[in-house]
């Protein structure tokens, strides 16, 4: 069949990086590629320019057989090309009707027809299974829905290639569900969609043939069938992937460090109790909206509790604010890195030192920063995480996702905290980086540090904690233990089914 | 600050080859530092149409004018670095000369600047509190204090100018120090300081981090609200500095003496490279941007031209620069996305 969409040796430089050294690829109608490579390999700038947001340096765009310069949005949509991008580009003070017709409005001479705004908004968030008011202003969204607005917005429109990268990465389980099977439907259809995604489950699940891009270059093309997925990442990575083991061999010490009892959080129906030891990794598990976020958050003093008490080492806390959790030894992590974690415009030194506890310093450091001896801290953990980064003054924004992740978790690692909470500590990471931030966890728990993973991705759950509290609707339903805390087993829990082997009322 | 950049990278063990040498920190230097390049440029056609120019009372002119929007663009960099504004800057500065023309005949020159100094800074304390804890976005806050403030001073002075009588505060801030305006001396003091202030401390640094992502700022447990507050403090203390030098120049102090000032401060500091985003902030740019402004409006003076196409020149000036700087910094971002 022909190709609807095809690339031709295109290159893409930025100032001292060669992002795409001379891709072709072809697109063809019914077909679902997958186009997979660690962050950084290249996908979100061929993304950005067959979405007409970049131009390349060199090569060719042709759609349908016909050469097509893409210089801005309305150019790509108007050939024929729909993008979902990974970051969200809804206006958060509009509708979500009038977001998912953003750009073609419906309407004569300048005046929107509501109406029939609405009814195709309402009929599009059905077809994706969205009981939502078309009505409703998308700043009180959650971001599983918004994700879901932003998909809408993409299929409000006539295309023929639709590009998704990773629009899973902010959805539940019932949702990934729902929307593969949208992605299967627009390919029977006649659709060719290309499907970006870090989850290689999901790749194998749906995609025809899949592309694999390293540096800017494309390294393999084939169909799904004919590769596993171990043959993938060895292509993703250009080696044998290292696995992570679980060290089952130290047990974590009876020393409790965070004691939570009876505490009534906004949001969470019951009173949270949890007590987590030293050098013991505690995963929470849940839908979105299952409350575990709201825990992690009342303990940092985030969001403050109504009543019950926490003590960390012994000691009774009750922080109102970040600053006094971190000084009672408490840190976290928030699951948003760019918005609530990076400071982008400082350095990556100055964003691991941000938190460091500055009372066993000299007296020089306790009231000014010394770059030597920061550019010595930094290195240190720059060899000891892997960090990624040709040197200390390197803007943070500039930096792969796990790379970012890996400065954060040095933040706390310096913060000298005695208890570690981390939202989604692999969200947006890629596979290699993945199994290093494990790696990470695992020594700050035996170096004492008592750990609490709140994460939707039950393979991360079952692959690094030791314990595991699985939330439903505001109520721990289940907690798993050791060799318990399986993918199965935090599935069916976080779902809602009490796992049968180990039920705690 | 863009010099100390440079050296860093230096310092790191990371040995490029000499062209992406070139290309890494060459190059950057040197597009950084285009505003000096289009000062001295400036200057010399200036010069050479009108030789005048160079004679020593006009460049000690021309350094007065730089060192009064100097000092407070000092503030205004800290401030602006930190996503903050502060719209009061001539409220400030008339309250706390009138102060000094009050003070002066009961007291020392040593104390009356002391005391317009201790004004700025309450001042600043004010909006620093209506903006961290009233919760009132800056642009707002201190466009009410601006009024407030310009009332105030209004009304102690019953609207009259009050004379300047005091010799030696005169001679002390209109006087030079080895033939440099003093002004322009203390400016440089002044930078050096806040650059050392923002680059180079733990308030500097949250002042930069909150600029940069306040959400994150706080998250990583620093004390944003301190230091919103104390930044405004800091700007205040500025502002008043230059008020007192520019009290001492012009001999008084009334209400309405540096009505539309906040603006030139601003532009000095935008055009100086600080973006009005937050995050960054360079004290360098500021006091080229001061010099800049100063020695256009020279010029156009020198140069004879009339008074109303002087507006449309410094307007003409401003946002061509803005653009460049626009231009420059989208094509740095674009790395960010990858």
């Amino acid at each position: 069949m022909a190709a609807v969409l095809e690339v031709r040796d295109i290159v893409q430089e930025y100032p001292g990086v060669r992002a795409l050294k001379g891709v072709s690829l072809e697109f063809h109608p019914g077909t679902v590629k997958g186009l997979v490579g660690e962050n950084g390999a290249g996908k979100s700038t061929l993304i950005r320019i067959l979405g007409g947001i970049e131009q390349p340096v060199r090569g060719d765009v042709f759609v349908r057989q016909d050469r097509k310069v893409l210089r801005n949005s309305s150019d790509a949509q108007a050939a024929g090309i729909s993008v979902v991008s990974q970051e969200f580009r809804l206006v958060p003070q509009l509708s979500i009707a009038d977001n998912v017709f953003l750009g073609h409005e419906l309407g004569t001479g300048g005046v929107i027809n509501k109406r029939r705004t609405h009814e195709l908004t309402a009929g599009l968030l059905d077809q994706l299974g969205l009981d939502l008011d078309p009505r409703r202003t998308v700043s009180s969204l959650t971001v599983g829905d918004r994700q879901m607005v932003e998909i809408a917005r993409a299929l409000s429109r006539d295309f023929d290639v639709l590009i998704m990268d990773e629009p899973t990465a902010a959805l539940n389980g019932a949702e990934i569900t729902r929307l593969h099977e949208i992605v299967q439907r627009l390919a029977s259809q006649g659709k060719a969609i290309v499907y970006v995604s870090h989850h290689l489950d999901e790749i194998f699940d749906i995609c025809d043939d899949v592309a694999v891009l390293r540096d800017g270059e494309l390294i393999a093309e084939a169909t799904i069938a004919s590769l596993d997925e171990a043959q993938l990442v060895e292509h993703m990575l250009g080696r044998k992937p290292q696995h992570y083991e679980r060290a089952s061999t130290t047990a974590p010490s009876s020393e409790v460090r965070l004691l939570v009892r009876d505490l009534e959080i906004p949001g969470v129906r019951n009173p949270v109790n949890l007590s987590v030891a030293a050098g013991e990794i505690v995963g929470l598990a849940g839908l979105v909206g299952s409350g575990r976020t709201e825990i992690t958050r009342s303990l940092f003093g985030d969001l403050p509790a109504l009543s019950g008490q926490v003590s960390v080492d012994g000691k009774a806390v009750r922080p109102r604010s970040s600053r006094e959790a971190i000084r009672s030894g408490i840190f976290m992590l928030s699951e948003d890195r760019k918005s609530e974690g990076i400071l982008p415009h400082l350095d990556v030194t100055e964003n691991a030192m941000v938190s460091r506890a500055r009372g066993h310093l000299p007296t020089l450091q306790k009231s000014v920063p010394v770059r030597k001896d920061e550019g010595a801290a930094f290195e240190r953990l720059r060899q000891q995480m892997r960090i990624r980064v040709p040197h200390g003054r390197q803007l943070i924004g500039n930096l792969s996702g796990g790379n970012q992740q890996k400065v954060l978790l040095g933040r706390a690692l310096l913060s000298g905290c005695s208890v570690l909470l981390l939202n989604e500590p692999t969200r947006g990471v890629d596979v290699g980086a993945k199994v290093d931030i494990y790696q990470l966890i695992r020594e700050l728990a035996d170096a004492g540090v008592a750990v609490v993973v709140s994460s939707s991705d039950a393979p991360e759950l079952a692959a690094i904690v030791d314990r595991c509290l699985v939330y439903f609707a505001g109520d721990q339903v289940a907690e798993l233990h050791g060799p318990n805390v399986t993918e199965d087993n935090i599935v069916t829990a976080s779902v809602g089914q009490v796992a049968e082997e180990d039920h705690h009322e | 600050m863009q010099a100390e950049d440079v050296k860093n990278r230096e310092g790191t063990h990371v040995d490029p080859g000499n062209a992406s040498r070139w290309r890494d920190q060459v190059l950057p230097l040197i597009s950084r530092q285009y505003l000096i390049a289009i000062l001295i440029v400036l200057s010399i056609a200036v010069g050479a149409a009108k030789p005048v120019f160079w004679g020593s009372g006009n460049i000690s002119n021309v350094l007065f004018q730089a060192s009064f929007v100097g000092l407070a663009a000092c503030g205004m960099t800290l401030l602006i670095a930190g996503g903050l504004l502060d719209l009061s800057v001539g409220g400030v500065i008339a309250v706390s000369s009138i102060a000094v023309a009050t003070a002066l005949p009961y007291g020392t020159v040593g104390s009356a600047i002391g005391l317009a100094l201790l004004i700025g800074a309450v001042l600043g304390l004010v909006n620093g509190l209506l903006v961290t804890f009233v919760r009132i976005p800056p642009f707002i806050a201190t466009l009410g204090t601006l009024y407030l403030f310009l009332g105030l001073a209004f009304i102690w002075t019953g609207g009259k100018v009050i004379g300047l009588s005091s010799k030696n505060y005169r001679a002390l801030t209109t006087g030079d120090i080895l033939g440099v305006p003093t002004p322009f001396v203390v400016l440089v003091i002044v930078a050096v300081l806040s650059y050392l202030l923002l680059w180079r401390t733990y308030f500097g640094r949250t002042v930069r981090a909150f600029g940069s992502n306040e959400r994150a700022a706080s998250l990583a447990g620093l004390p944003v609200k301190r230091a919103k507050v104390l930044v405004f403090v800091f700007a205040g203390i500025s502002f008043a500095l230059a008020g007192a030098f520019m009290a001492g120049r012009l001999a008084s102090a009334e209400g309405n003496m540096a009505m539309g000032f906040e603006m030139d401060v601003i532009a000095a500091v935008v055009v100086g490279g600080t973006a009005l985003r937050g995050g960054r902030g360079t004290l360098l740019g500021t006091v080229v941007g001061a010099l800049l402004f100063a020695v256009l409006a020279n010029a156009l003076n020198l140069l004879g031209v009339a008074s109303y196409w002087q507006y449309v020149l410094t307007g003409a000036v401003l946002i061509a620069a803005i653009a460049v700087g626009a231009r420059r910094a989208s094509a740095a971002e674009v790395r960010g996305a990858g």
